[in-house]
Order: structure tokens, then C-alpha cells, then sequence
């Protein structure tokens, strides 16, 4: 009897082993030990700070180019847990580059603010591995893994400056939002196991499309509910209440990571669970609607309440919900293209987010008080090539071309008509002119207004480091020439399928 | 240079952009002169253009008969490319904005803010102008469209007057707002027939083998409609013109002539580009309205408006609204005296209105001011420059002899056969401008001369400069037509005839219905 219980277990561990396949993590592993040996650093060493900085910006490096390794022919892992196929290798390259940007902009900024605390790059690495766990996953359980790694590392980030009571207040606020969102995405995974007895992609794919989505209410129940836990990271409205508070209270470096690759990370997950019922015979009206209407409220709530901040960072939060209402409208559209465009979206969006909190960033250093809009009165005159980059990331982000901004939003909404849903493309549309209104008055106040004598808020103390020098002009690079010529990275995009 | 006199003509100004801003920021009088030359190029390069066009390239439909064409790929997963040419409709677009973009240089030597910026951005916006006139690919045409409101905002927003804000944002919304409509409607294009390429485009639409989408009636008509909506705004129709005169008004006087001369134009020249030959089942339908009978409320309506201003730029302003509306009622009457009444009327209405604002900058650089009331007996004082607004206004007023005068006689001509009672409401028009003109002319330069208006300089030579060209070619336009007819009749004889061939129930349909509703 144990003889035979130790066999199948001897077995068990063979298969066990030869279906991992460690090389398809490789990546994650580099950059979680990273993150660990950057821990150990932080013990070893008193300059540990820049050493870190440093190393972070290696282990990434190395990261991204194990990715190139792995290979474009999908691939699994784990017993099916872990798919790594080019469009993982998108995502993993995308959060690489968002970290090696965020390490260049946060390295004077904290030490600026004084609260360069070593670890800070060790948690930075913990996120990034979360995010590719995410986006590697094809059971719903390492998902959970992976969103739970990198909202630990996040909360702590956003709480790290300890002199500042709103980071405090950023960081907490942060943790109940996630909590209540992973609560959701843990709720609708019980419920999908429920029905289909399974938590992994393909078994939930083929429970799908032998019993018609419509006939099984848990299964339903279930993926609106992971629909709405993603909401939650996405900050689509309704879901979007977190985003101004914590954006505005979290250290600038971390916002501009937080705006970024975890949103992304999330619509990478749910384009390819998503993508598992693409052939469900009838597509549930249903489900079509909800996502369609979280896109519609995105864009419309995102940019009324950006017209009228006078806070620039509660204004970019705003208009980050109406980004990734745009991006909805492509992931609604379930066209042939919406992948495509929605990738182009994702990287215009880190060129053009992580280079305006950049710029922000060096405005700020100095400068303890909030950051509003009258505040940037005269920047023109005061520093003109600071104002000027200032403004091609505003522009871009209106999405005027010849900028990237505005071929993002051509290949998203050409998603969106080839898909034959006008009515959305008519809203998307006309909320990307009315955004042109809010980030204009930005450039009205830079450009066209009169500098202020005695606003406390000191321009000429402006001074940039390399770094954040190199972080912003690589963005602005790729601004304009992608914005010029997107030819050959939408074409890239384009092999990509699911 | 011959192959690409296009690309010539387009990018010149935007190289001397680029050298501007690598001058030092005090080299005032270097950057005027090199703005000149980089406009100056431009200008004889289209002049050759003119010479080397033959009036036989009627384009539209049919790609070989483009002259000059430039084709290169530029994304080419969605078939859009680099593509440049030219026909009898454009031909006189690209003159005129090489024209007023260099007459304009003159009229900005007394810029002393930030001449650097002004300069460069002035030159960046003379070559987006040109590239809307020139591009046969819907893309190109939108990013051109949209590349022009980036220097338009700045030059509006910052070297304007007081209110230049508000101005330089309400201009910048309004064009934002009707350029997204025409941005859906060309996806819809795009993906119904797969490609960006205007002419390809007209020849499916004109063989009525609707593709894709476009096969569903109500998207045809949705798609003329919001068209008309994003060039509407531009040219600017009534109820969607009350940006104009604010932006004119705040505007530089080098930035009126250039909003006035060149951009207005944009708009009726892209419903002639892009409505006309994309849609002309859904042109047939609308023109009466959209253009004909909107075009009569803006002749009418802006002359009376114009006639109550107190603001001599105001004025002006309210005038072009007026002028345009002949232009839409030319087009409106799809004949081919009424469209070549129309495209020269955009010509005129491009000299005639620059030579206005210049001459109105030329008194505000003196007065300071530019309130009709507070002026008078400046024909004592200032006898040349009293002479060259005569002139002008007749001009404006379309006296016999000056170019105004054959547009607008063509444009009744055309409207005549077909809205006779608009045509006649229309012709009032002429009475009021001729009003509102002369009464305008007459508290400025009769009457008692102000004091403290002593000592005005005459009009200088720089302004004589700016002012000469344009009154040299308005004369010679007014005795002698020809030369610009002759360009452009052949394509309006062929943009004429998609209406005529194209199912004649229709035609009828709409001629009845018009009969009742215009004919009385």
C-alpha cells in the first residue's frame, strides 16, 4: 500500500518537474531576486540608495533581454498554469522599460524629499515581477498571485514618504481600494470555479463553448465580478474614486509608475481571459454592454472632472481614466485590430505619462506646495525648454498630430469602426477634443499668462539631473518619431495574436 | 526641382522655421529677412507651378490626371501615404497661400514680442496651409488640417490682443470639434473601402459601387453631415461662425490676414475636395440647404452685422462672413458658372480681404485703436493711404473692373438657374456691403480730422510693399479673368458633370423640391 503511494507520488514529482519549464519564468525570477538581493544591499551598505538605483536598472535590463529568450512560439508551463508567448514578452518589455523610466525619475527626486530609503527599489522590483506574473498567467490563481505581489509593493510605495501626511493618506487609501477589489476578483473566481470546475484559461475556454455562456448564471456572475476587480485597477468609473487621492498623495515617481504599468497589466490580463470566449455562440449581450458602458462613463466622468481642476496631478488623474476609457472602447470593440491598437496605446501612453510626471517631478522637487495651475504662469519665459517638452507632452496627450498621442487614438478608434460600433466611436471622439480643453489651459498658463510675483512657488529653483534629463528626452524621442512614423511598431503589434 | 516643386513649395517655410530657431533671439531684422526669402521661394515656386500647369489636369477621379504628383508610403498598414498633387481646384489654392503667407511677412515687421517664436511659428503655419491644399490623402489632409491649429492657438494667444485668450481657445475648440467629425467620417471611408486616397475614393463613390459601411444610406448621410459640420465651422457658416470675429479681433494684423485669406478658404475648399466627389448623391440632396440657403443667411446676416460694428477690424471680420456665404451659394447651384464663380470668389475674397486688414493694421499701428468713431478727416492727413482703402473697398463692394466683381457676377449667374428667389434675396447683399463699406469709409476719412491725429505718418513703404501685389492682382483679375478661369474651368466643368450624369431622378427630386422652396 505505501509502496504504492510513494510510486505515484515519485511519479507525480517527475511530471510535476518536467512540465515546469523554469525558462519560461525567467524574467520573473531574475526580477524578483533582484529585488531580493537589492534587500540585502540595503543592509550591507550606507550609500545602498544609489548602488541600488543602480542595480535595478541592470536587473531590469537583463530581464528584458531573458524575454527576448523565451522564445515568440507560445509555450506552457507549470501544468498549463504559465503561457509565455510574444504577447507576454510585450508586456514583460513594456513594464521593464515603465521601471528603468520610474528608477530614473525617482533617484533625485527622493533624494530630494529625503526619504531615499533603499528598499524602495527592492519594491519596485517586487511590482514588476508581480505585473509579469499577471500577464503570464493563464490559470485565474497565479493571476491572484501576481496582483497580490504587486499591491503589497505598491501600498508601500505610495505610503513611503513619512514626512508627507497625504502619502500616508495615498498609501492607505490605496490598500482598502485593493483590498476591495481583490475581494471582487477573488468572489468571481470562486464563482467561475464554481461552474466551470476549473480555474485554469483553457478549461474555462472549453466549459464556455460546449454550455452556452447564457445557460450558466455562476460563470456569468463570476467574470463580471473579475470584470469589476480589474475595474477597480484600471480606475474605470464607476470604480475610479481611489485614483485622484492617491495620485495626488503618492511621491511623484510613484504615481507616474501607478498610472501606468499596473493599469496596463490589468488590461493585459483581461484581453486574454477575455479572448477565452471570443467564440461563445450567442456573445452575452450582456457582458458586451457592461464593458461598453464602463468605456462610455471612463471617457465622459474622466474628463468632466479633469475641466475644472486646478490641482495638476488630480487634473492628470482624471484624464487617466479618460486614457483608459479609450482603451476600453478598443478591448469592447473585439475587433481584429483592437489588440494591436491597444499595445500602441499602452506604450504611448508610458512615453507620454512617465514623461509628464518626469517633468512634474523636477518642477516639484523644490517645491513643497501643491502643484496647481496657476503655478505654472509665465513658465515660458522663466524656462522655456522646460515649458517646451512640457508642452509637447500636453499636445500629445490631447492627441494632436503629428504626436503619438494622436496615432494611439487613430489605431483605437479605427478598432472601434472596424468593429461597427459608431455610437462609441462618435463619444470617444468628441471627449478626445473636449480633453484638448484642460490640457490647453496648462499651456495657457505656461505660454500665455504673465508670471506671478509672489506665488511661493519658485520656477527658477528648477534644476534637472541626467537621469531624469535622459527619462525625459528618450520620451520625447519617441513621441515625435513614433508619432511620425508608427509604421513598423503597429506592424510589430500586429503579429501579436492571442 | 520640377518633380518635387510640391514638396518644395510645402516644406521651404518649415526650413526656414528650423533656422529661425537656431538664430540668436536679438537678430531681429535677420529673422523678417529670412522669413521673407522662405516665403518669397515658395511664392515664385508656385508661380512656376502655374506655369507649368496645364488646365487639361482635371483631376478628381482619375489619378494621371494629377500634375506633379508625389507618391511615397508612409504607414503602410493602413494604406496611407505621402501623397501630393495637384488639379485645377488646387492649383489657385496653392498661389494664394504662398501669396498671403508672403504679403503676410511684411505685415509682421512690427512684431517686437518674442520675434523668434512668431516667426517660427508663422513659417510652420504657412507650410501646414499649403499641405491641406495639396494632399490627395485623407490622412495627410487631417494631420495638415490639425498641425495648422498649433501654431494658429499660439499666434492667437500670444502676440493678440486683451482678450487673446479667450479668442485663441474658442478658435482652437471650435476647429477641434469639427475636424473630430471629419476624423470618424474617414475611418468609416477608410474601412469600408481600405483606403486614404481621396482619388481612389472618388472614383469607388462616383461609380456608385458602394463598399463596406457605405452601402447603408444613412451613413452616407450621416457622414455628408458631419463633413459639412467640420468645414462649416471653418468658413464659418452661420450659426457656427461666432469665433471668427473674436479672433480676428484679437488677432495680430499679419494672423487676420492670414485667417481670413487662407484658412477660411480650407473650408470650402475641403467640402469641394472631399464632399463634392466622395458624396455626390448626399451633395445633391443638401446643397440647397447647407449651402445654398445657409449661404444666403451668411451674406445677409453678416452684412448687417458688419453694418452695426464699431470696430473696424469687427467690421472686416463680419464682411468675410458675407463674402463667403457667395461662395457657398456658387457652389450650391452645382453649374459651372456658379462653381467657378465660387472658386474665384475664394481667390478674391483671399486678396481683397488681406489688402482690408492690412490696411486696417496700418491705422491701428497709428491710432491705437480701432473705433470708427473716434477716427475721421484722416483723408487730410493721410491722403495715400486714404486712396489705397478707397480702393479696397470698392474692390470689397464689387465694383465693376476689380476681380470681385466677375466672382460675384459668375456666382448669381450660376445661383440664378437654379434658387432664383435665394439669388434675388442674395443680390441685397450687395446693397448692404456697399452700405455698410462706404458708410465705414466715410466716418474714418470725411468729417472733421481729431486733433491728436496730427501727426500720422503716411502709409510707409513696407506697408506699400504688403498691399501692392494684391492690388496690382485684383485689378488686373477685375479687367482681365482668364488667366484664372482658365485654370480652373476644366475641373469645375468635370466636378460638374459627376451631378449631371448621376441617377437624374434625383436631380429632378431635388430640383422640385427647391422649386418650392426657394422658387415660391
Amino acid at each position: 500500500m505505501t509502496e504504492i503511494m510513494t510510486d505515484t507520488i515519485s511519479t507525480n514529482l517527475q511530471t510535476i518537474i518536467s512540465t515546469m519549464r523554469l525558462g519560461l519564468l525567467a524574467p520573473h525570477l531574475i526580477v524578483s531576486m533582484g529585488g531580493i538581493l537589492l534587500m540585502l544591499v540595503s543592509l550591507l551598505k550606507k550609500a545602498a540608495f544609489k548602488i541600488n538605483a543602480f542595480l535595478a536598472i541592470v536587473v531590469l535590463g537583463i530581464a528584458s533581454v531573458c524575454a527576448l529568450n523565451t522564445g515568440s512560439d507560445p509555450q506552457t508551463g507549470f501544468n498549463g498554469m504559465i503561457k509565455s508567448d510574444m504577447f507576454s514578452n510585450v508586456f514583460i518589455w513594456i513594464y521593464c522599460a515603465t521601471g528603468i523610466f520610474t528608477v530614473l525619475i525617482s533617484h533625485k527626486y527622493m533624494e530630494r524629499r529625503k526619504i531615499n530609503v533603499p528598499e524602495y527599489y527592492s519594491l519596485l522590483l517586487f511590482a514588476v515581477s508581480g505585473l509579469m506574473f499577471m500577464t503570464s498567467a493563464s490559470d485565474l490563481m497565479i493571476l491572484f498571485v501576481g496582483l497580490e505581489i504587486l499591491s503589497v509593493s505598491l501600498f508601500v510605495m505610495a505610503g513611503i514618504d513619512i514626512h508627507d501626511l497625504r502619502s500616508t493618506e495615498a498609501g492607505l487609501k490605496y490598500f482598502l481600494m485593493s483590498v476591495f477589489a481583490s475581494a471582487f476578483l477573488l468572489f468571481g473566481i470562486a464563482f467561475v470555479y464554481g461552474a466551470t470546475g476549473s480555474t485554469e484559461y483553457s478549461a474555462i475556454k472549453d466549459f464556455a463553448l460546449s454550455n452556452s455562456f447564457g445557460r450558466s448564471p455562476y460563470l456569468y456572475a463570476g467574470v463580471l465580478l473579475v470584470l469589476g476587480g480589474m475595474a477597480f485597477k484600471i480606475s474605470a468609473v464607476p470604480f475610479h474614486m481611489w485614483t485622484p487621492d492617491v495620485y495626488q498623495g503618492a511621491p511623484l515617481p510613484v504615481t507616474a509608475f501607478l498610472s501606468t504599468a499596473p493599469k496596463i497589466a490589468s488590461f493585459g490580463f483581461l484581453f486574454k481571459f477575455m479572448a477565452q470566449f471570443q467564440n461563445v455562440q450567442p456573445y452575452p449581450d450582456l457582458l458586451e454592454d457592461i464593458v461598453i458602458s464602463l468605456a462610455v462613463l471612463s471617457m465622459i466622468v474622466g474628463n468632466l472632472l479633469a475641466l475644472n481642476q486646478e490641482d495638476l496631478k488630480r487634473m492628470l488623474a482624471y484624464s487617466s481614466i479618460t486614457h483608459m476609457g479609450y482603451v476600453m472602447t478598443a478591448f469592447a470593440s473585439r475587433s481584429d485590430t483592437a489588440i494591436s491598437a491597444a499595445l500602441f496605446y499602452f506604450a504611448a501612453y508610458i512615453f507620454m505619462n512617465i514623461g509628464i510626471f518626469a517633468v512634474i517631478a523636477v518642477i516639484s522637487e523644490n517645491n513643497d506646495k501643491n502643484l496647481t495651475l496657476e503655478n505654472f504662469r509665465g513658465m515660458a519665459q522663466k524656462k522655456p525648454a522646460m515649458a517646451f517638452l512640457f508642452m509637447i507632452f500636453l499636445f500629445s496627450l490631447a492627441g494632436i498630430p503629428p504626436l503619438i498621442g494622436f496615432a494611439a487614438k487613430f489605431f483605437v478608434f479605427s478598432a472601434v469602426i472596424q468593429s461597427g460600433l459608431y455610437g462609441l466611436a462618435v463619444i470617444g471622439i468628441l471627449n478626445s477634443a473636449v480633453s484638448a480643453y484642460y490640457y490647453l489651459r496648462v499651456v495657457i498658463n505656461m505660454y500665455l499668462k504673465a508670471p506671478e510675483q509672489d506665488s511661493g512657488f519658485d520656477l527658477n529653483a528648477i534644476k534637472y539631473g541626467m537621469a531624469e534629463m535622459l527619462a525625459i528626452t528618450s520620451c520625447i524621442a519617441a513621441i515625435i518619431i513614433l508619432g511620425l512614423q508608427p509604421t513598423s511598431l503597429i506592424h510589430f503589434f500586429e503579429k501579436i495574436a492571442l | 526641382m520640377d518633380n518635387h516643386i510640391l514638396s518644395a513649395i510645402t516644406f521651404f517655410p518649415l526650413i526656414g522655421a528650423v533656422l529661425i530657431l537656431l538664430m540668436p533671439s536679438k537678430s531681429f531684422k535677420l529673422m523678417r529677412w529670412t522669413s521673407v526669402v522662405f516665403t518669397g521661394i515658395p511664392l515664385l515656386l508656385s508661380v512656376r507651378l502655374y506655369q507649368l500647369f496645364s488646365p487639361a489636369s482635371t483631376g478628381m477621379n482619375q489619378a494621371e490626371l494629377y500634375q506633379f504628383v508625389e507618391k511615397y508610403p508612409w504607414i503602410s498598414t493602413f494604406h496611407i501615404n505621402y501623397y501630393l498633387g495637384v488639379d485645377g481646384l488646387s492649383v489657385t489654392m496653392v498661389i494664394l497661400s504662398a501669396l498671403i503667407s508672403f504679403i503676410g511677412v511684411f505685415a509682421s515687421f512690427n512684431i517686437q514680442k518674442a520675434v523668434k517664436g512668431y516667426f517660427a511659428l508663422y513659417l510652420l503655419l504657412a507650410t501646414a496651409m499649403t499641405g491641406v491644399f495639396l494632399s490627395l490623402d485623407f490622412f495627410l489632409f487631417y494631420v495638415f488640417w490639425e498641425v495648422m491649429l498649433l501654431p494658429m492657438y499660439f499666434l492667437i494667444g500670444i502676440w493678440g490682443g486683451p482678450r487673446r485668450e479667450y479668442a485663441a481657445i474658442k478658435f482652437f475648440l471650435y476647429t477641434l470639434f469639427g475636424s473630430v467629425f471629419m476624423l470618424l467620417v474617414m475611418l468609416v471611408f477608410y474601412f469600408s473601402a481600405n483606403t486614404f486616397s481621396l482619388v481612389e475614393l472618388s472614383s469607388i463613390m462616383i461609380s456608385k459601387d458602394y463598399p463596406g459601411y457605405l452601402n447603408v444610406s444613412v451613413i452616407r448621410n450621416a457622414a455628408w453631415i458631419l463633413l459639412f459640420i467640420g468645414f462649416a465651422i471653418k468658413i464659418p457658416v452661420f450659426p457656427f461662425h461666432t469665433w471668427l470675429p473674436d479672433a480676428h479681433v484679437e488677432a495680430p494684423t499679419a494672423i487676420s490676414v492670414i485667417l481670413a485669406g487662407v484658412l477660411l478658404k480650407m473650408g470650402t475648399y475641403g467640402i469641394l475636395r472631399i464632399s463634392y466627389p466622395l458624396l455626390p448623391e448626399e451633395t445633391m440632396k443638401y446643397a440647397p440647404y447647407a449651402l445654398g440657403f445657409l449661404g444666403v443667411v451668411n451674406i445677409v446676416y453678416g452684412a448687417f452685422v458688419a453694418m452695426a460694428q464699431n470696430d473696424l477690424k469687427k467690421l472686416i471680420a463680419y464682411s468675410s462672413i458675407s463674402h463667403m456665404g457667395y461662395v457657398m451659394l456658387g457652389m450650391a447651384s452645382l453649374n459651372v458658372e456658379g462653381m467657378n464663380g465660387a472658386i474665384f470668389q475664394m481667390f478674391n475674397h483671399g486678396i481683397i480681404t488681406s489688402m482690408l486688414f492690412i490696411l486696417v493694421g496700418v491705422i491701428y499701428d497709428r491710432a491705437h485703436h480701432r473705433d470708427i468713431h473716434a477716427l475721421g478727416g484722416l483723408i487730410q492727413q493721410m491722403p495715400r493711404y486714404a486712396s489705397f482703402t478707397a480702393f479696397a473697398f470698392f474692390a470689397g463692394l464689387g465694383l465693376p473692373g476689380l476681380s470681385g466683381f466677375i466672382s460675384e457676377a459668375l456666382v448669381f449667374l450660376g445661383a440664378f438657374k437654379v434658387y432664383s428667389i435665394l439669388t434675388i434675396i442674395a443680390a441685397s447683399g450687395i446693397i448692404l456691403t456697399a452700405a455698410y463699406l462706404l458708410w465705414a469709409y466715410m466716418r474714418v476719412f470725411f468729417g472733421k480730422l481729431h486733433e491728436q491725429h496730427r501727426e500720422f505718418p503716411d502709409i510707409n513703404a513696407i506697408e506699400v510693399i504688403s498691399i501692392l501685389p494684391v492690388a496690382i492682382l485684383i485689378l488686373l483679375l477685375g479687367v482681365y479673368p482668364a488667366p484664372y478661369l482658365n485654370v480652373v474651368e476644366p475641373t469645375m466643368q468635370k466636378m460638374v458633370s459627376i451631378f449631371s450624369d448621376s441617377s437624374g431622378l434625383a436631380f429632378n427630386l431635388i430640383n422640385q423640391m427647391s422649386h418650392y422652396l426657394f422658387r415660391g
